[in-house]
């Protein structure tokens, strides 16, 4: 590689804020009040093919259908689902080098129940008769993660789950992150071997 | 507010913040996020420094916790961003098709954040193990796997 990391360099150079922006920042930043960007819906983890995204004037309207054990929500809209993960939060804490479970109002030392393949399944008590809610963790208090799974009591099988997954490592593996944009059934290979053993522990098996 | 400090921490800070978050995120405008919510933390949490290198790698500590914050809360792994959010217009458009940055950027988070600060911010291995708090020995795996990785996306290309 010919002086390749000064070109790296020079390139990266490029990506800088211009004057007005900058100017824009500090004015920002002295107005506290309004310091903060408002927030955007930016993001879904999803498998289901038929969920879509596009919850700015549902979130307005306040309908909530149905809330994961992290938070995550669905709404209806006509013939659509709409899932969004703004108001997620993780579902685990890592405090004084252990891990907590924490959604649904639990408080459960899982450090060594978890491992690598080894998973903490949750399910959500409070069930409703559209879908049933789990929580997945697994991994190690430096490397772990977790998924929330929807399952869709009213669809054909291949079209019955959501998910969305977090983590210092997500449940859709770091070292295939170059597989992220496929993260679909026909590909278990992306996903961490804690994951795929709580799917099949609760018979949702790939 | 003390609009001096504000503008100094812009003027010192704003551009670099902007590149870590988007080395760590990849995406420009969730970058410039980055930016302005560790620019409030060190506004409100100010801190002194025996030098501005030690100031310096805090400020990239924050980043860099900061970006992991956002991914967790933004829960982004997976992502189809709205319509509206591709729409969002930038001044600074994304490095064109085939830059190396841009090559860079399509590795991993593990490698190109080594990458980053090993040849962007010129740290040695031990000071990024202490800065992302994993052992030296897995930086310089992970570098040493960057640059395979790299060599082999730039064979035949310019970069070579």
């Amino acid at each position: 590689m010919r002086d390749g990391f000064e070109q790296y360099r020079a390139e990266l150079n490029s990506v800088k804020l211009t004057e007005n922006e900058k100017a824009a920042l500090v004015r920002t930043l002295t107005e506290r009040e309004s310091a903060r960007r408002p927030v955007r819906v930016l993001r879904t983890a999803l498998i289901a093919a038929a969920l879509c995204v596009a919850c700015l004037a549902l979130c307005a309207a306040g309908w909530v259908g149905y809330q994961t054990a992290t938070g995550g929500q669905v709404y209806r809209e006509g013939n659509y689902e709409v899932f969004s993960a703004l108001n997620a939060e993780p579902p685990v804490e890592a405090r004084d080098g252990r891990l907590w479970f924490v959604a649904d109002g639990q408080e459960v030392d899982i450090t060594d129940l978890i491992g690598e393949k080894t998973p903490y399944v949750y399910k959500v008590e409070d069930q409703n008769a559209d879908y049933t809610n789990y929580v997945i963790v697994g991994g190690t208090v430096e490397d772990y993660g977790f998924a929330d799974v929807l399952v869709y009591s009213n669809r054909e099988p291949g079209n019955d789950l959501a998910v969305i997954d977090g983590g210092a490592s997500w449940a859709y593996g770091a070292e295939t992150a170059e597989k992220a944009d496929v993260s679909d059934k026909e590909h278990p290979e992306g996903w961490k071997p804690w994951f795929l053993t709580g799917m099949e522990q609760l018979g949702l098996g790939w | 507010m003390d609009s001096a400090r504000a503008e100094y921490l812009v003027e010192r800070y704003a551009d670099l913040l902007l590149r870590v978050g988007y080395t760590w995120l990849g995406d420009r405008d969730d970058a410039q996020d980055i930016c302005q919510n560790v620019l409030i933390k060190l506004l409100e949490r100010p801190r002194d420094f025996p030098d501005t290198g030690q100031e310096r790698a805090w400020v990239i500590r924050l980043a860099v916790n900061e970006c992991k914050n956002w991914k967790r809360s933004a829960w982004n792994r997976h992502r189809a961003p709205l319509e509206e959010g591709a729409a969002l217009s930038t001044e600074n458009p994304e490095p064109e098709s085939g830059t190396l940055l841009e090559r860079v950027q399509a590795l991993p988070e593990m490698y190109r954040e080594v990458i980053f600060l090993r040849y962007y911010e010129g740290y040695e291995v031990r000071e990024i193990a202490k800065l992302l708090g994993v052992p030296a020995p897995l930086v310089s795996t992970r570098l040493k796997r960057a640059k395979e990785k790299l060599k082999i996306m730039l064979e035949g290309s310019e970069y070579a």
